[in-house]
């Protein structure tokens, strides 16, 4: 069975019959459910089956590589836990469900067939073949300003992938194969391919001051666009660095590290007070990625085995903690037709669920222990504090403003007195608390027992580090 | 037991068991989900008691967490002496303070959310105390304030009590960040995490970075136990459940501080320079909190400051190097001080108010309640031969030995503790009732765990040697001198008070001016941090997000933009329609990819 060519097959499949379904029947909806569900059984049963050993495929003898190890597992079982997330909090959408859903399982084939490719060609050609279906989500389905949001997406991170495709290019012609393998590009051109490649995902997950286009279209997606925008389009970023960039100029990296460990640090700190400044909800949970991911690119610097193993960490949790804030902003969105925190206060009585569910959110969004994201920030600081030393209490001063906007949002949107515009709203429905609950199941187990990814990731992390400190 | 005091994990998973299961089953039971929430404390009752008695070796449990390439955090518990000290402290305490909240928190709607937080912070509370690790012993620490957090906002609609809850986090949070950095640079010095290791670090690490985690791990300590300059959210905290404030804000929570410099003496022994700090923060603190002490007008105002000044008192001791004193005042202040925090609320249950004006006289109406107070007032001011009056002396004699003038700020701190809790006793419990209210004894679910507390406060001053030996020194004798100053002084201060506050409340305090405003006010502290550090990093993030994120960053990047655009528009006359140009175009732009790749690729 190739497995790995069904997990990307399986989504596109469903996105064809959702289309084409809609034109038939008039639940679309219930078609991608099934699809994502699908996909999600077949991404846990390879995950359990093949966690120990890479698995790759080859089909055609042409560019279809695929290869599913370490690095890999924990990002393909993010995406197929998103998918069906996604589609249970789009369940009300009415304008062309079709369309929106058919859009949202091609998205998510795509990121699959990113994450999953063994070939340099194949990995762009997923690359860039994410950036339709996400483009039109913010621009079709989006909100007041979407169209400007979704083209601005689309070209900044266009012309990032514009400078990857000519690293690419030089990369093949120097290789001599489109093949990934651990050889890295000859010597005098690794800076050149280092950095080309690096614009690219830099763009994506993205670093300071490459992040404007993701506070507009976040605020402009639909729910659905922000919980896979967050939740695994900047995880193409974090491992593009570690699949592609790393092993083919590795020399080329190490002389970058110091750069982009500050990138990493100023995201941290730029990104935290960003978000203390927001007056819409949704954008403050978009500039908190920024800082999240900037953790994510200071372990990626920092490149010991344990460091990746953190950035790992770090994207997986990043995935679920942001994917649920996403959705429950979505859910108050349904109801109240607004973002803006100022109108909001004493929802936690309102909607004891949806309250409970925001303020757990925002506590593991400020790395409480016991939660996803503070394994992965321990572990970057611990072993940031190897090459960087005393500069930690840079990253040390962004984990106490994650506190403030964390806890910030919470008391003005959960606490104090409920204003009387809001006193007939419905708390989080059974439907709804079906996207909710996996994800925080997923926040707790993976703060309690993150062995649960540095298990996968463990042999990739030994030998990617192993290819950096190799020279070459 | 024996199982216990081999296991003792169970102290933790009990408690978290309990927890689950008070949300899981809390509609079902109703009230009674209270005594399944008690469990908790009792667990960890049991297993501090089994420890006392069993072996101290053997117990420990180390488990990998963080495990990658060369790197492996471990994660573990370890049941010594002190741990099992703690463990009885908080164990006691936490269910004298459950058991009364049980008529106090009778006609709350979060009374299941109230009791699954308590379980949650005795399994927490648990796992500091017995962490083997700096990791373990993090995760624990924060997820005490996560609590703490929770519980001072419990009565999340009053914006004063959400207030309180996030100053509380953020200020505590200041200090983890520090601790943070600490345990990071002793990870990278040495590889390791446990305390063990921690204890015996200096050898490997030199003076100065010895100092320097010590300092980075003390300011984890000074917000945690609300030392300057970090004590200013400690009396906001106010704003939750009074027996919350009883437990977590005046017995055991706020004593980690205390806990954590005690576990890690050597380390801070080693470094003149951090053990100083303690010294000084410590004896600030204690003369500085009783100052304001005596100036509130809120009965919880008077006890969150009088907190904050006997932990100072303790981090004194620390300073010294004396940890068993400051561990022996910090086991006679929990039960003092949780006594009067109850006994507090007993009498806000009572008469509907806070205020010292609004009481008067309950003596009368609330004979139980008076008496107990009574019996925790005499012990905090260090009257003999209550239990305050012996750990004060051990505290009070060390410091005196080991910087005169330390010691005679905390004889100072002494008077005026005397005075601040005979004012508060005078206003509450004599005179002529002044509130509006009809005051009446609380029902035995409350006036018991006073009478257990204050058992505690009269006679734990002869636990003293026995403790001692349990933290394996020698007891040491009173000192006979320090001990008759410090009554002397003690005496003085409450008969002043006594004589000063005869006829209820001075007028002149009701509108203060001067000296007295300034102290009722904290020096204007939290006025000077909203001021100087909330209000600019507030107004630095509106501006760098309005000038720097939205003018500047995405101004440029929407510049370029229309900059293409308008480009466009020139290159829109390439387009003239005539095929062979566009065939020219393609075929010029090839060459040049190619050749640029093959260039890039020789």
């Amino acid at each position: 069975m190739p497995w790995l060519t069904l997990l990307i097959a399986l989504p596109l499949a469903g996105a064809a019959v959702a289309a084409l379904h809609s034109r038939v029947l008039s639940r679309p909806r219930v078609v991608a459910l099934a699809f994502a569900l699908a996909e999600l059984a077949a991404a846990s049963y390879v995950a359990l089956t093949h966690a120990h050993a890479p698995l790759t495929e080859q089909l055609g003898g042409g560019y279809w590589r695929l290869t599913l190890d370490g690095l890999a597992l924990p990002l393909v079982a993010l995406t197929a836990l998103l998918g069906v997330v996604a589609v249970l909090a789009s369940w009300r959408v009415e304008h062309a469900p079709g369309g929106h859903f058919a859009l949202l399982l091609a998205l998510e084939g795509s990121v699959m067939a990113v994450f999953l490719a063994a070939d340099l060609l194949l990995f762009y050609v997923a690359w860039e073949a994410v950036l339709i279906p996400m483009y039109f989500l913010i621009g079709v389905w989006g909100h007041e300003d979407r169209r400007h949001a979704a083209m601005k997406f689309f070209l900044y991170t266009f012309a990032g992938s514009a400078l990857m495709l000519v690293g690419l290019l030089v990369t093949i012609t120097s290789l001599q194969t489109t093949a990934m393998s651990e050889r890295a590009v000859p010597a005098t051109v690794q800076t050149l391919v280092f950095w080309l490649l690096a614009a690219g995902f830099l763009v994506k997950i993205p670093v300071f001051p490459l992040h404007t286009w993701l506070p507009d279209a976040h605020v402009e997606a639909p729910t659905a666009g922000s919980i896979m925008l967050a939740g695994v389009l900047l995880k193409m970023g974090g491992y593009g660095m570690l699949r592609v960039a790393m092993p083919l100029a590795p020399a080329a990296f190490r002389a970058a590290a110091p750069i982009l460990a500050g990138l990493g640090v100023v995201g941290i700190l730029y990104g935290a007070l960003m978000a203390l400044a927001q007056s819409d909800l949704k954008r403050l949970v978009a500039y908190s990625s920024v800082s999240h991911m900037g953790f994510v690119v200071l372990a990626i610097a920092v490149a010991t085995p344990a460091a990746i193993g953190a950035a790992m960490l770090g994207m997986v949790s990043h995935g679920l903690v942001a994917a649920l804030l996403f959705l429950l902003v979505g859910l108050l969105y349904e109801r109240t037709h607004t973002r803006e925190i100022a109108r909001f206060g004493g929802l936690a009585a309102q909607l004891p669920v949806w309250g409970t569910a925001f303020t757990f959110a925002a506590l593991a969004g400020l790395g409480l222990p016991g939660l996803s994201g503070f394994p992965g920030e321990l572990l970057t600081v611990l072993e940031g504090a190897g090459p960087y030393g005393a500069w930690m209490a840079l990253p040390a001063v962004g984990v106490v403003l994650a506190a403030a906007y964390n806890l910030y949002a919470v008391k003005r949107v959960n606490h104090g007195e409920l204003p009387g515009e809001w006193t007939d709203l419905a708390d989080v429905g059974s439907r709804e608390a079906a996207a909710v609950a996996p994800l925080a199941l997923g926040i707790v187990a993976l703060g309690v027992w993150p062995a649960l990814v540095l298990a996968l990731t463990g042999p990739a992390a030994v030998a990617l580090a192993r290819v950096l400190g190799g020279g070459g | 037991m024996t199982a216990l005091a081999a296991q003792p994990w169970l102290a933790v998973a009990v408690p978290l068991a309990v927890a689950l299961l008070v949300v899981v089953a809390g509609r079902a039971l109703g009230a009674g989900v209270a005594w399944l929430a008690m469990v908790a404390p009792a667990s960890l009752l049991a297993t501090g008691i089994a420890l006392l008695g069993g072996p101290h070796s053997g117990n420990a449990l180390s488990i990998p967490w963080l495990v990658q390439g060369d790197t492996s955090i471990r994660v573990g518990v370890l049941g010594d002496g002190l741990a099992a000290l703690m463990l009885v402290v908080v164990g006691v305490v936490a269910l004298m303070v459950m058991m009364f909240s049980i008529g106090y928190m009778a006609d709350d709607p979060g009374y299941t959310r109230y009791f699954a937080l308590l379980a949650l912070f005795s399994a927490a509370m648990a796992g500091l105390v017995l962490a083997a690790d700096l990791v373990a012993l993090l995760v624990a620490w924060e997820l005490v304030g996560a609590c703490s957090y929770l519980l001072i906002g419990f009565w999340y609609r009053k914006p004063s009590a959400a207030a309180a809850a996030i100053k509380a986090f953020l200020v505590t949070h200041v200090g983890d960040a520090g601790m943070l950095l600490g345990i990071a640079l002793f990870f990278v010095a040495t590889g390791d995490v446990s305390l063990a290791g921690l204890r015996s670090a200096p050898a490997a690490l030199g003076t100065g970075l010895t100092t320097v985690v010590a300092l980075l791990l003390l300011l984890g300590a000074i917000g945690k136990s609300a030392q300057f300059p970090l004590h200013f959210w400690l009396p906001d905290a106010m704003e939750g459940p009074t027996p919350v404030s009883a437990l977590i804000h005046a017995a055991t929570m706020v004593a980690a501080g205390v806990f954590l410099i005690a576990r890690l003496e050597p380390l801070f022994q080693a470094s003149a320079t951090a053990s100083g700090v303690v010294l000084a923060v410590g004896a600030f603190t204690a003369l500085m909190a009783a100052t304001i002490a005596i100036a509130q007008s809120d009965i919880k105002k008077v006890l969150a400051y009088s907190t904050i000044s006997q932990l100072g008192f303790m981090f004194a001791a620390l300073g010294v190097g004396a940890w068993q004193a400051a561990i022996f005042h910090l086991v006679t202040h929990a039960s003092f001080k949780a006594l009067l925090f109850l006994g507090a609320g007993s009498v806000i249950h009572g008469t509907g108010s806070q205020e010292l004006s609004d009481m008067g006289g309950l003596a009368k109406k609330m004979p139980l309640t008076a008496v107990t107070w009574i019996a925790g007032a005499l012990a905090l001011a260090g009257i003999p031969p209550l239990a305050g009056f012996f750990s004060k002396d051990v505290v009070v004699a060390a410091v005196l030995r080991g910087s005169p003038l330390a010691g005679l700020t905390l004889l100072l701190a002494s008077l005026l503790t005397a005075f601040y809790i005979a004012r508060a006793t005078r206003l509450a419990f004599f005179g002529t009732y002044r509130g509006v209210a009809h005051p009446h004894e609380s029902r035995w679910m409350m006036t018991g765990p006073l009478t257990v507390l204050a058992v505690g406060a009269v006679f734990l001053g002869a636990a003293g040697p026995a403790i001692e030996r349990l933290l394996l020194t020698e007891p040491e004798p009173i000192e006979l001198g320090v001990a008759v100053v410090a009554v002397l002084l003690a005496v003085a201060g409450g008969v002043f008070a006594w004589w000063r506050y005869a006829g209820g409340p001075v007028p002149a305090e009701a509108a203060p001016v001067g000296l007295w405003a300034a102290l009722k006010g904290g020096y204007g502290y939290d006025g000077a941090i909203r001021r100087w550090v909330v209000r600019p990093v507030m107004a630095f993030a509106g501006g760098a997000y309005e000038l720097g994120d939205r003018a500047t960053v995405d101004g440029a990047a929407e510049g370029i933009g229309r900059l293409a655009r308008r480009l466009g528009g020139l290159l829109a006359l390439l387009q003239n329609g005539d095929a062979q140009w566009y065939a020219a175009l393609i075929g010029a732009a090839t060459v040049l990819l190619v050749a640029a790749a093959l260039w890039a690729g020789r």
